[in-house]
């Protein structure tokens, strides 16, 4: 039971460091995406991935977003390692996101029109058959 | 922001001590500034950190850790002194802003410019022709950034620096008030400047890592 005890002790003290260092990079993940999210101009992606189709979602996967600096002031380096990743990370994909967004959305506006244009022909074949 | 800076002659430097609060708590340190050129910030509270601000680069050095990383970045940061009023307006003209009009509300004018193309509006807020404020507002007409410079005061020949900066900016489901205070704010020749804020050469046994180049 001592045994035990001592055990729970020891890792108790030898954990507790490690679940706070833990819990710091996860708040600066979870900041990261938050940050990512505000900062990401959605509408220029979609615009992107709109006008300019797979060379849009690509230009929205090659270019990153580069982490505001400021909310790296003052900030462990175990921090600044996990923020930098999950905000380039977060930032990607939002404007992978909506870049295919854009895509699919002019994607189907061009499907749609085609099959309006081969409706109205067919329609103007039946009408000259009859 | 750039668009409000002034200029000091190549061979001086502005430096000084800085306290910044904001949401996540308080930072202070010392500040070494060759406008348009470089700033370097040398945290000392909560932890030892060295931010060196290039065109496009930041670096952070951990000098207790001897950790350093190389960040891709294109942010700038409030680098240099505030212009007059006269030069801030010739520069937001530059950017292809129009001067929509003015008004004066007590001591202070109130200058009112928009962009042509992106509707963005910025409001200039000018006192004995300095400018101790701006605000932009986006195409809606919402207010995104709202900064004031206080106790503006010339620390070099037309080289004006404020004693406090306050920005807030505005988001979609809060507003983040972040307050830069500085001190003992003085303009220095390159020559009193540190080594490291000059030329900042890493230790070669240095932990670096790249974020951006991978």
């Amino acid at each position: 039971m001592r045994v035990l005890a001592l055990s729970l002790a020891t890792a108790s003290v030898i954990a507790a460091p490690v679940m706070v260092s833990a819990q710091s990079t996860q708040r600066a993940c979870v900041q990261a995406q938050a940050d990512a999210e505000h900062d990401v101009n959605g509408l220029l992606w979609m615009a992107a991935g709109f006008f300019f189709g797979l060379l849009g979602v690509g230009a929205a996967y090659v270019i990153e977003p580069t982490p505001p600096a400021m909310k790296l002031m003052g900030k462990s380096s175990e921090y600044v390692a996990v923020y930098t990743d999950c905000y380039k990370r977060a930032g990607r994909d939002i404007q992978v996101k909506k870049a295919i967004t854009g895509c699919v959305v002019a994607g189907l506006l061009e499907v749609s029109a085609y099959a309006c244009c081969c409706l109205l022909n067919v329609g103007a074949l039946g009408a000259a058959a009859q | 922001m750039m668009l409000l800076l002034a200029n000091l002659p190549d061979t001086l430097w502005v430096s000084g001590s800085f306290v910044k609060d904001g949401p996540d708590g308080s930072v202070a340190g010392y500040f070494y500034m060759h406008p348009g050129e470089r700033t370097v910030l040398n945290v000392v509270r909560p932890i030892h950190q060295i931010m060196i601000f290039r065109p496009d680069t930041l670096i952070i050095y951990y000098p207790d850790e001897k950790r350093l990383f190389y960040i891709r970045s294109n942010h700038t940061l409030f680098s240099g002194g505030i212009q007059s009023s006269q030069i801030g307006d010739k520069n937001l003209k530059r950017m292809g802003f129009m001067f929509v009009g003015d008004e004066r509300k007590g001591d202070t004018t109130v200058k009112v410019y928009k962009h042509p193309d992106t509707k963005i509006k910025v409001v200039l807020l000018t006192l004995s022709g300095k400018v101790v404020g701006f605000r932009t507002y986006d195409p809606n007409g919402s207010e995104v950034v709202r900064v004031d410079f206080e106790g503006v005061r010339e620390i070099y020949r037309g080289f004006n620096f404020p004693s406090k900066v306050v920005i807030r900016m505005k988001g979609e489901s809060k507003t983040e008030t972040e307050t830069f205070t500085y001190y003992s704010v003085r303009v220095l020749p390159s020559s009193s400047v540190p080594d490291y804020a000059r030329s900042f050469k890493p230790p070669k046994d240095a932990r670096i890592t790249y974020k951006g180049w991978d």
